[in-house]
């Protein structure tokens, strides 16, 4: 290897096939992708195209039926579970559409769980350091019943960033907000993306926040295309 | 078309964990109830049994004392049919071999009601004379077989025929003993009964009910306290007696399974209704009327019960007549036959507790709206009417009231089982809490364990507290039974007498003082005079004493008085002097606490009709179990000398002098023997039979407890599966979750283990002090077994409910929004 700094993530040549009782599924083939350190990328695609599949390969969260994942020079699925999981508590990390917050934590609570999963001792104060971060300073001890979806969402945020991530997977993270909200966290999202210095990689049907991703692709009928700024235009209605 | 949907649902769900939860709780809480309250129906039933057939007549008067001609007389006169019974219990000899049986010397017609049944049908209906009837346990114990003889008193008896049951076995523990039956005229040669002896003379009546009332009502007046007039009508419930308690204490078990069984149901209701608001409003959307919504359910609910409350009610009647079949030998024969109420009515109360669970959980499903389709993020919003609930409460006592039929008892229990259950479930869930911050910063699982116990502290307290009850239940049980057979086996001082001798004659004493003397035993004959206190201080006893202290044994029946001329050397004297004064009285230390009896007073007795009084000089302890003759009231000579006394004593035998007691009853063949060691084994193995039958019930309450705690740890699985999947994208590992889940079950497990030896030892000291009368010790077993089983049982049920989660099936979970 040379001395240049790997990609954040490189799929190579990816397949995956679901068996079903009646024919086998295959959502894509021969699928690349290839990722740098600190690029945002957004994938769109009809419902049902696959990316939350897509998504959970990249993330080595599932095996691809055929084809290689790298992140970050990696190939973390030749890792056994311990190895992965501690990798992945490292360097990973996730946001939902539905926020999953668990309800009989409090805010700081809920964003202090991946370093306690670590086994990190400052997590109480870094947890609020992220909180500022998202503007919830005043909202520490308050249960996530008590805040709005979108400052659940804000917290879902500073958890996501709490261990300093190196890729951030985000799954429709403004799916379960209205338009406005939504707007705030992707300002939000993008604002701690260049604090940290992140890579993130989402999925969206929002065009807004696709648009504002460095580079955007589409799955369509098992292929990745990628979407140059003009065609997206066109294409806007998804 | 609903009750085909129903039954497609019934089918289709048993699938799912919370529907199947529930018709195992039905299945388990009816086959536990319907053993539970057959045998301790059975039970009270044959303890309370009157009917003809078992009395052997319509009528029994029955007195401590002979009956006077004049009563048969009587009865001969209003037209009814008559017939005399002498019942005693004296030692029948075969060989080298010797049993205490339980004789009835009879009269022809007898029984006047019912019949006797032998092995080999017999020409006559009673033995003819010089013959004896016996149990098969007579002549196995002593080795005989029908055509031998053997030995009562002075007489010699051939055994003509095996008995396998007869009406009229007497009550109490004269039932227990092997039963004889032999003729009347037989008795005066035998030598065994003698003014003072102790036999029950029963007179069997029977005839026309208008006849049988007149008796009874000309005979009133005329009965003393040593005779008692029995009808063969309905149960009169008895309690104060072996049987009697036993057949509580298993309705009482019955209603705690009740409660672990009602308990299980509504949880598992509970989760199932949760579970049913999609489909309902799935249901709805698709055009089922709201109307139908109450009949689908209630069919499908009938349905589980029938599914699973039958087999229930069947496995419980198999095990209630295996149990039946092990304590075949204490029971009294024949058995009232099972009660169909009884039988059915478990199943009934399954199906009762399931109406009100299921009204309580099922009804606001009504509601259900179909928008909720369109919101699937709304489950939080599950249509629950409050108001609904208060129902189940009151529903469940009302219930258990029915059950146990009394309010009292059923109040008192289940405020004192929540109480105690939710003060134990407290106690285990601050323990825990505690435990997490003892070990904080020790484990690297710890700030999760921490969260952990924090989120599930509602369940913790639940989980806890019906885990002690159970575990407390057992202990109790088992220790309290392991500590009674050691205590009996290691406690007795080598020097304890080991054989009781009574029915000594007047005329027989000098020689047996003799005998004892040749053969070198030190013992002493102590007179015994049977008589009743009537009043003290020259106020007549009803009024002098409170109804309880009526109930004392010193008062509520005849009590043996003796003479001697100082304080026995196995007594000791606790207050006052030995005095011997003519009339001076030394009381038993118990008898005067609970009497409220002072030194001074003066208390007036009765035997026969003489009457006379004694002031009470000195105050005894008394050993009770020091297997001695011991008495409440010890006279000084010089009162009751002259009244007609049987002697009593005992002595100690080694296993070289088992000769002995063989040539006392040769040169005294109207004497009882009773042999101690052989009493307590029977005593031992009456113990074990009964805690036998008792493990049956606590491994099926056990079950229960389990299938509760299942629900319980069921409950929240949902959420916890969304739990451990969050904590696995965030790069907890499979093994980490696990350990989590496991730590968390050891700590309920330890924590409720811990409350259960600390209660258990608390009752067990208090049962050994108090019910016992001995001296509680620790228990280090306890505190070592406890807590692990308590650990193994969580850890292997939460093993069962916890399915591994792999990691694709993690994210699924979280990506789909739900
Ligand atoms: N474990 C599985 N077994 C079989 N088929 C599966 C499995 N997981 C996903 N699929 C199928 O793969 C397809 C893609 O699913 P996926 O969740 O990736 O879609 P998506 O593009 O994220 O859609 P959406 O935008 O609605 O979230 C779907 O048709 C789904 O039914
Ligand atoms: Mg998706």
């Amino acid at each position: 290897m040379t001395e240049t700094t790997p990609y954040a993530l490189e799929a190579n040549l990816l397949a995956k096939t679901f068996a079903t009782q009646t024919e086998p599924l295959t959502l894509f083939e021969n699928l690349s992708l290839t990722i740098e350190q600190g690029e945002s990328v957004a994938i769109i695609g009809q419902s049902g195209a696959g990316k939350s599949t897509l998504l959970s390969l990249l993330a080595g969260l599932d095996e691809p039926t055929d084809g290689s994942i790298r992140l970050l020079g990696e190939d973390i699925n030749h890792l056994d579970d311990e190895a992965r999981s501690r990798w992945r508590a490292t360097h990973l990390s996730f946001i939902f559409q539905s926020f999953h917050l668990l309800p009989e934590l409090t805010a700081q609570e809920n964003v202090q769980l991946p370093l306690e999963i670590r086994g990190d001792r400052d997590a109480a104060e870094r947890a609020r350091t992220l909180l500022t971060q998202v503007g919830l300073k005043e909202r520490c001890h308050h249960y996530p019943s008590q805040l709005s979806g979108g400052e659940q969402q804000r917290v879902a945020i500073a958890r996501a960033f709490v261990t300093a991530p190196h890729i951030l997977f985000a799954d429709e993270p403004t799916g379960n907000l209205d338009t406005k909200t939504g707007e705030k966290i992707i300002h939000q999202l993008f604002d701690m993306n260049a604090t940290h210095q992140t890579t993130l990689i989402l999925i969206t049907h929002d065009p807004a926040l696709a648009a504002r991703c460095s580079r955007q692709y589409r799955l369509e009928q098992g292929k990745l295309l990628e979407v140059l700024p003009q065609q997206e235009v066109a294409t806007h209605d998804c | 078309m609903i009750a085909k949907l129903a039954r497609r649902q019934l089918f289709s769900q048993l699938r799912r964990s919370d529907w199947r939860a529930l018709l195992i709780s039905i299945f388990l809480m009816t086959s536990l109830i319907t053993l539970l309250s057959l045998t301790g129906d059975r039970l009270q039933k044959s303890v309370a049994q009157r009917s003809a057939d078992f009395l052997g007549a319509d009528m029994v008067l029955s007195s401590s004392r002979p009956l006077a001609d004049t009563w048969q007389q009587d009865a001969q006169k209003l037209g009814l049919q008559s017939a005399p019974v002498i019942q005693f219990a004296s030692m029948t000899e075969a060989g080298d071999a010797m049993l205490l049986a339980s004789i009835r010397a009879v009269t022809p017609p007898y029984p006047l009601r019912g019949e006797i049944t032998l092995q080999e049908a017999a020409a006559t209906t009673l033995p003819e004379l010089g013959n004896i009837w016996a149990e098969p346990n007579v002549l196995s114990r002593l080795g005989i077989e029908v055509g031998d003889t053997l030995q009562i008193g002075y007489s010699t008896f051939t055994v003509s025929h095996v008995i396998t049951a007869s009406p009229d076995r007497g009550s109490g523990f004269r039932s227990f003993n092997p039963q004889i039956i032999m003729r009347s005229e037989d008795l005066a040669a035998t030598g065994v009964i003698a003014p003072g002896s102790r036999a029950q003379y029963r007179l069997l009546l029977a005839g026309d009910a208008d006849a049988l009332a007149t008796f009874k009502a000309e005979s009133q007046t005329q009965l003393q306290s040593w005779q008692r007039l029995y009808e063969a009508s309905g149960d009169q419930p008895t309690t104060r007696n072996a049987i009697g308690n036993a057949g509580q204490y298993l309705r009482l078990s019955a209603l705690f399974a009740l409660l672990l069984g009602a308990f299980a149901i509504y949880l598992s209701m509970r989760r199932f209704a949760a579970d049913q608001q999609q489909r309902t409003a799935l249901l709805l959307s698709l055009g089922l009327p709201r109307a139908k919504l109450l009949p689908l359910f209630s069919w499908q609910l009938v349905l589980g019960w029938l599914l699973a409350a039958i087999p229930g009610t069947f496995i419980g009647l198999g095990l209630h007549q295996l149990m039946m079949l092990t304590l075949a030998d204490l029971l009294p024969k024949p058995l009232p036959a099972v009660d169909l109420f009884a039988l059915f009515s478990s199943a009934a109360l399954a199906g009762a507790v399931l109406m009100l669970a299921g009204l309580t959980t099922l009804l606001p499903l009504g509601k259900a709206s179909i928008l909720s389709l369109f919101n699937p993020n709304s489950d939080s919003t599950f249509a629950q009417n409050k108001r609904l609930y208060w129902i189940l409460p009151p529903g469940l006592f009302l219930l258990m009231v029915l059950f146990v039929e009394s309010v009292v008892l059923a109040a008192l229990l289940s405020v004192t089982l929540l109480l105690a259950g939710w003060l134990a479930g407290w106690v285990v869930q601050r323990l825990i809490h505690h435990a997490c911050s003892l070990l904080k910063g020790r484990l690297r699982l710890m700030p999760l364990l921490t969260l952990r116990i924090r989120q599930q502290r509602q369940w913790h307290r639940v989980q806890g507290g019906v885990l002690v009850l159970l575990l407390t239940l057992m202990t109790v049980l088992f220790f309290a039974r392991q500590d009674l057979l050691q205590q009996w086996q290691s406690q007795l001082p080598a020097d304890t007498p080991n054989r009781f001798v009574i029915n000594i004659q007047p005329w027989e004493k000098d020689g047996v003082t003799e005998w004892l003397a040749e053969q070198q035993i030190d013992s002493q004959l102590y007179p015994m005079i049977r008589g009743r206190i009537t009043s003290i201080n020259g106020v007549d006893k009803d009024d002098a004493f409170t109804p309880t202290q009526l109930e004392h044994n010193t008062l509520n029946r005849e009590l043996n008085l003796t003479f001697t001329d100082a304080i026995p050397a196995h007594n000791t004297l606790e207050a006052g002097a030995w005095s011997d004064a003519k009339e001076s009285i030394s009381v038993e230390q118990s008898m005067a606490t609970d009497l409220g009896l002072q030194l001074g007073d003066t208390l007036g007795f009765q035997v026969g009709s003489e009457t006379f009084t004694g002031r009470i000089t000195s105050i005894r302890g008394v050993e009770w179990a020091s297997f001695r003759p011991n008495f409440y009231v010890i006279f000084s000579p010089g009162v009751i000398d002259a009244l007609p006394a049987t002697y009593i004593t005992s002595f100690r035998l080694d296993s070289s002098q088992q000769g002995v007691s063989k040539t006392l009853l040769s040169d005294f063949p109207t004497l009882t023997v009773i042999d101690i060691e052989q009493l307590l084994a029977q005593a031992q193995e009456l113990i074990s039979k009964l805690s036998d039958s008792a493990s049956m019930i606590m491994v099926l309450t056990l079950l229960s407890g389990l299938v509760l705690i299942i629900t319980i740890v069921q409950q929240d699985l949902v959420k916890r599966r969304f739990e451990v999947a969050l904590l696995r994208t965030m790069g907890a590992t499979e093994r980490q979750t696990r350990q989590l889940d496991m730590l968390e079950y050891c700590m309920i497990g330890c924590a409720s283990g811990l409350v259960a030896c600390f209660i258990s030892e608390g009752l067990l000291a208090l049962i050994y002090q108090q019910l016992l009368k001995i001296t509680p010790q620790w228990h280090p077993l306890l505190w070592l077994c406890v807590p692990a089983i308590a650990v193994l049982l969580l850890t292997i049920t939460g093993r069962l409910v916890r399915k591994p989660l792999p990691l694709p099936t993690s994210y699924t979970l979280l990506k789909s929004g739900s």
